[in-house]
């Protein structure tokens, strides 16, 4: 006896996501209002950037013996956040695990607009940014070329490929949503889906070569995130400092990233899925599956913390145990312990059901988490440096106004972008979803 | 012959929508086994079992892929070796000039690369193939809700081919 026509519930799948490209007056103003705030503040960033560069590095808190400051902790940080959209749609693809679906697409463009938003600062760091290109391997006049040896060309090239790569993943998995825009739309809009579906016609041939590429994509992004944030931590680890050289940061990086971008996965979605009127697809049931696997990985960096301890105390290096307790209880012990409060502490709450599936708590705890995170980096990055081997280069960083103001306007670099990729897109992974419905009558 | 229609004079072409999907995979098993000419199934969503039935095993993608790893893996080696071979007597942080271990790591990101664009680029070529195939018969409705079927016959099976359609449980036939 044959089941219930799918057609009735793929409609309203279309109908529903494509309702969130016609915006309401309020939604309208709210959308642009929040577009154009973030523009204004990454404007105001951009013309301190140039203030920086006529005036020198000198505005900036770096100094001997601190040269990374909180320009290196943003980018570790950004590319940090650029890894759960990759954990959640490849990886939890792999695993089969379908609840990721409704909140994939938002993660993957974060991946994208993070991404975008750490290339930055290595450039904002080099002070004289026109010099950038140097990074590339291209034929100059000197036949001089870029020295393979070292982590910064490690992150130039394992950062290009992730980029390039998530950008290839987003898009793919777009391509059967935007042919739906384009069979519903009409004029202007239609015109330029027709180019961004590439012809799509929804056929079986099309659909088993679509699956392929997407499951070795998904295989190939799984491989390319415990790489990347493993190469950023060897920017550290490869260096002897006391705190940097250690073998742990490889995998203590890549869940401290997981678990950062799983943060801001919440700390976007719940205003996302108000803006958007998405309720019934982003359920608060995935947003407390979310939440479950933030409780996993700060479990995970807690262990590492608690090794790193170990190893520092119990070691029979005493710079190292010096350099640790410095940390601990020296000068930059606020950054040591709002760390374990954000990092280890705030996301137990979340084996609470009730702290699970209530909203504004995991938008809070989200919050506090990326803010943790960020803190944590740059204890890493800073504390090393200040507290070497010799005492008398010891010294502390502070950061200037026009640093924390880059920075701050990073975030709104990164929510201009998020927004209005957004607001362009099918939010909802509209093809996905469907094929969860088909896979679901037929169980 | 139908404006727009670039196929075979010889041949006919009937396209039937669907509401159902095991009504599609009705009428495929029936036009499949009375081999009815060349099948090209639509769908809204991706499914395992219409794909497994109208469509070959055989697929670029994988070939692609690897190729591109393993030019990926060769460039990520010969690239660095090649730029040192032009200042053979220059060493940086008395590294030495030739260490496979940082090498290591860029040709892995290289052979990601490669392998991701070998494969996108299979799926393009697939879809463009796919594009022209089904050049003649599509409806919007296959992205949005219904499942769809486009029977190639020839023209004197045609007529049978719609009462066959029609009895699996199409929505609607035409010859286009």
């Amino acid at each position: 006896m044959p089941g219930p026509s799918l057609s009735p519930s793929f409609q309203r799948v279309t109908d529903d996501v494509l309702r969130t490209f016609t915006w309401t007056r309020v939604g309208w103003f709210a959308y642009w209002g929040a577009v154009g705030l973030c523009g204004y503040g990454w404007s105001i960033a951009a013309v301190l950037w140039w203030y920086q560069m006529r005036a020198g590095l000198h505005v900036t808190g770096l100094d001997h013996p601190v040269m990374w400051g909180v320009y290196i902790a943003s980018f570790v940080f950004w590319i940090g956040i650029a890894h759960s959209g990759t954990f959640i749609s490849a990886i939890l693809f792999l695993f089969r695990a379908t609840w990721r679906t409704a909140i994939a697409r938002a993660a993957e463009t974060m991946t994208i607009v993070a991404l975008m938003t750490a290339v930055i600062f290595p450039v904002l760091h080099l002070g004289r940014a026109w010099r950038a290109y140097w990074l590339i391997p291209y034929p100059n006049e000197r036949g001089l070329w870029i020295n393979f040896s070292s982590p910064l060309i490690w992150d130039a090239v394992a950062i290009a490929t992730y980029f390039l790569v998530s950008v290839l993943f987003w898009y793919l998995e777009l391509v059967p949503d935007f042919a739906v825009v384009r069979d519903r739309s009409e004029g202007r809009q239609r015109r330029i889906f027709r180019l961004l579906a590439l012809g799509w016609s929804a056929t079986a041939g099309e659909w088993r070569a679509y699956r392929k590429a997407y499951g070795l994509l998904a295989a190939v992004i799984t491989a390319l995130v415990v790489s990347v944030h493993s190469i950023v931590s060897w920017d550290f680890a490869a260096a002897i400092l006391p705190g940097w050289h250690s073998t742990i940061f490889a995998p203590y990086f890549v869940a401290g990233a997981i678990l950062s971008g799983l943060a801001m996965v919440l700390t976007l979605i719940i205003p996302a899925r108000a803006l958007l009127g998405a309720q019934r697809y982003i359920t608060i049931e995935a947003l407390g599956k979310v939440a479950g696997l933030i409780v996993a990985l700060s479990l995970i960096l807690t262990y590492s913390y608690v090794m790193e301890a170990f190893f520092a105390l119990r070691g029979t290096h005493p710079v190292e145990r010096d350099s640790y307790l410095f940390r601990v209880a020296g000068p930059p012990w606020p950054l040591f312990w709002t760390t374990m409060v954000c990092v280890s502490i705030a996301p137990l709450m979340f084996l609470a059901e009730r702290v699970r599936r209530s909203l504004t708590a995991l938008f809070c705890i989200g919050l506090a988490i990326n803010a943790g995170m960020w803190i944590e980096r740059l204890m890493i990055v800073t504390t090393s440096l200040a507290h070497d081997f010799d005492p008398y280069v010891w010294g502390v960083y502070r950061p200037t106004v026009v640093e924390l103001a880059i920075v701050g306007g990073s975030g709104c670099w990164f929510l201009f972008w998020f927004l209005l990729l957004l607001g362009h897109i099918p939010a909802i992974p509209i093809a996905e979803t469907k094929e969860n419905m088909q896979e679901a009558e037929r169980a | 012959m139908p404006e727009g229609w670039r196929g075979d004079p010889a041949s006919a072409a009937v396209l039937a929508l669907f509401e159902r999907r095991d009504s599609l995979l009705t009428a495929v098993r029936t036009l499949r086994t009375l081999d009815a000419g060349t099948l090209t199934a639509f769908a809204p969503a991706y499914d395992e079992e219409l794909v497994e039935l109208t469509t070959n095993g055989s697929s670029a993608v994988e070939i692609a892929a690897l190729v591109g790893a393993l030019a990926g893996c060769l460039a990520g080696f010969a690239l660095p070796f090649w730029m040192r071979g032009q200042w053979p007597t220059l060493i940086v942080s008395g590294k030495p000039l030739m260490s496979i271990p940082p090498l290591v790591l860029v040709a892995f990101e290289l052979m990601l690369l490669l392998a991701s664009c070998g494969i996108v680029a299979a799926f393009l070529r697939r879809c463009a193939m796919s594009r022209r195939r089904s050049a003649v018969a599509s409806d919007p409705a296959f992205t949005d809700s219904r499942y769809g079927l486009l029977v190639r016959c020839d023209p004197p099976r045609a007529a049978g081919t719609i009462d066959l359609l029609r009895e699996a449980g199409a929505l609607e036939c035409r010859i286009v």
